[in-house]
């Protein structure tokens, strides 16, 4: 709870901002819809400074939490190689070693401009994903602190005039969980025609037969928690055979078997 | 006598049953934000259960896909009377930006008999408050339609 | 053990340092931050009709209608993502998002705005070439940035396929007075 109290008055920033909490309405084709109101450093640095007290206040108070570290450390453990199988993405990689970040493998927007370090766990567990997560919070506040101290001036959006028809375009981000990609093809009267996304919790729930193998059912919740599974950004999984070109959806039980004839 | 009884004790605190059929978690996450320090609605009664058997209102969020539209009838069903059905957000009020998709039922309106729509993507926090609120008789609507006729 | 109970007093200092911090919502009324984006307002008098909106909105909740002698549009606002693209393209600035949040009702019907506006029809053929406002807007506004001569303000109540038939009259009309 002392989290969410933490957290409340970015909320109140954000809409300051940009007019909503959450829907920000900025991205728009050639840049972003409106430029930041007046103020609005005036505004940021203080809610910054307070969030960085208090988190650090919260995270020092929980570090040697023993109940905190029993429930989370050895349960819900990802192995190195097992990671790099899966392909996960995201804080999971990251947790289980695997140094992947966007922001730093292709950076897009401002991320090339700013200085940030890629937080890198060992251990693989619920608690090194946790502490990856915690300490990704901190790089925030520094690359939000850059980026107020380096903000240029000028125009907020470049003038598109019309956007031709059956053009293709992709695009890899960094999101809270992972990398996203995003596939588009336009299509006439200035509208996407196919749009796909790819969401990190795609691939990092595949990852969870692992992830539970050996653990009881009391660590499952907390485990797939770690993951910060977005279950809206699942689909079933299909298989395609390149040969014949023909799809079929593999049932539960089916997958389950070929997990176990993999992996014994 | 008793009906009188169930009608107060019904006003006083709602368990509410959050389902999510199909959104983008931005109103999910605005409900859970209700239930944070600064708009606590514990304080009211008001909290969220983990059995629609339990609960008295359910939450619903997301345009109604398809796949989920049978589960949403049974859980309504599973919802012992009375009860309440609070669609939140833009997405089941008129279906969002789904309305004409294949893959939704183009809003809750649709799929549940709705007792009441609190729009927005995503309702404030106090928004969701205030519809609970109304929902349950509490206080009076604010929005009316609105016409301009040029002479 | 000492160590997990210095962090279990850490987090119980943590808890009381933060005391309440409930909003006093909704028995005190807690507005939005300024450029909030709300329920958006129509300013009848300003809107001339012209259909950007209806253009550019995501959940095209914005529709059109032309009958007889009036165009109808509608703002379904049920479906509303409130991404305020509707303001950002009105040429006559007409549509403002409020900072209403406090929206819930039990129909989405009261959550429509309407406005009819008067129509201006072609002279020769009778299809819709605007609105009134539209028209006049045209007429007020552009001539003496174009430097239109004023028999050509005779045209702006003709629709375009009519305009055309017009201007081929014209020009046969000039030739044949040329030769």
């Amino acid at each position: 709870m002392q989290a969410w109290r933490i957290r409340e008055p970015s909320m109140w920033l954000t809409e300051f901002l940009t007019g909503n909490r959450k829907t920000y309405g900025m991205n728009l084709i050639g840049g972003v819809s409106r430029d930041l109101p007046e103020g609005y450093q005036a505004r940021i640095l203080p809610v910054v400074d307070r969030i960085e007290k208090e988190a650090t206040a919260v995270v020092d108070a929980i570090l040697e939490d023993s109940s905190l570290k029993l429930r989370l450390q050895g349960s819900g453990v990802l192995s190195h190689e097992a990671a790099k199988a899966f392909c996960v993405v995201g804080p999971t990689a990251r947790g289980s070693g695997l140094a992947i970040d966007s922001r730093s493998d292709h950076p897009y927007a401002a991320y090339g401009e700013v200085d940030f370090e890629v937080c890198v766990e060992q251990g693989g567990d619920n608690w090194a994903r946790t502490m990856v997560r915690i300490r990704e919070l901190f790089q925030s506040i520094k690359i939000v602190r850059q980026a107020l101290a380096k903000m240029p001036d000028g125009p907020v959006r470049a003038e598109i005039k019309s956007i031709p028809a059956g053009r293709e375009g992709i695009s890899s981000v960094e999101a809270p969980r992972g990398e996203v990609h995003h596939y588009v093809l336009t299509g006439s009267g200035q509208r996407p025609y196919r749009w796909r996304v790819r969401a990190p919790t795609y691939p990092n729930l595949q990852c969870v037969p692992a992830l539970l193998e050996g653990m009881t059912i009391a660590d499952a919740p907390i485990s797939i928690g770690s993951l910060d599974p977005c279950f809206s950004c699942t689909e079933r999984v299909a298989v395609v055979d390149r040969k014949t070109g023909l799809s079929r959806i593999y049932t539960q039980d089916e997958l389950l078997r070929q997990y176990q004839a993999r992996f014994g | 006598m008793s009906n009188r009884l169930l009608d107060w004790c019904f006003k006083k605190s709602i368990w509410v049953y959050h389902v999510n059929t199909g959104s983008c978690n931005g109103c999910d996450i605005e409900i859970l934000d209700v239930l944070t320090p600064y708009y606590d609605c514990e304080r009211f009664g008001i909290k969220l259960i983990h059995t629609p058997r339990h609960a008295d209102a359910l939450l619903v969020t997301g345009p109604v896909t398809r796949q989920v539209r049978e589960r949403v009838l049974r859980l309504h069903q599973a919802v012992p009377d009375p009860k309440l059905v609070i669609a939140v957000g833009s997405c089941p009020t008129g279906g969002g930006i789904w309305h004409d998709s294949y893959a939704t039922c183009g809003g809750l309106g649709n799929v549940l008999p709705v007792d009441i729509y609190i729009p927005g993507c995503p309702p404030r926090p106090e928004a969701i408050l205030y519809g609970v609120a109304q929902a349950l008789g509490l206080v009076p609507k604010h929005v009316e339609a609105r016409t301009y006729v040029e002479e | 053990m000492f160590k997990h109970a210095i962090s279990e007093l850490k987090e119980v200092i943590l808890c009381l340092k933060a005391g309440q911090v409930t909003l006093g919502y909704p028995f005190e009324p807690h507005p939005p931050e300024s450029g909030f984006r709300g329920l958006p307002r129509l300013d009848g008098d300003k809107c001339i009709g012209c259909g950007a909106c209806a253009n550019a909105c995501p959940p095209r909740l914005i529709s059109l209608d032309d009958q007889d002698g009036y165009r109808t549009i509608d703002f379904a606002l049920a479906r509303c993502t409130y991404c305020a693209r509707c303001r950002d393209v009105c040429p006559q600035q007409a549509l403002a998002m409020s900072d209403q949040f406090e929206t819930a009702t039990p129909s989405p019907g009261d959550l429509h705005i309407t406005i009819k506006l008067r129509l201006v029809r072609c002279r020769e053929c009778g299809a819709v070439v605007g609105t009134r406002r539209a028209v006049n807007k045209v007429l007020n506004e552009i001539p003496e940035k174009l430097g239109l001569p004023p028999e050509k303000m005779d045209w702006l109540d003709v629709c375009l396929s009519c305009k055309r038939v017009r201007a081929l009259r014209e020009a046969v009309l000039m030739a044949e007075v040329d030769s």
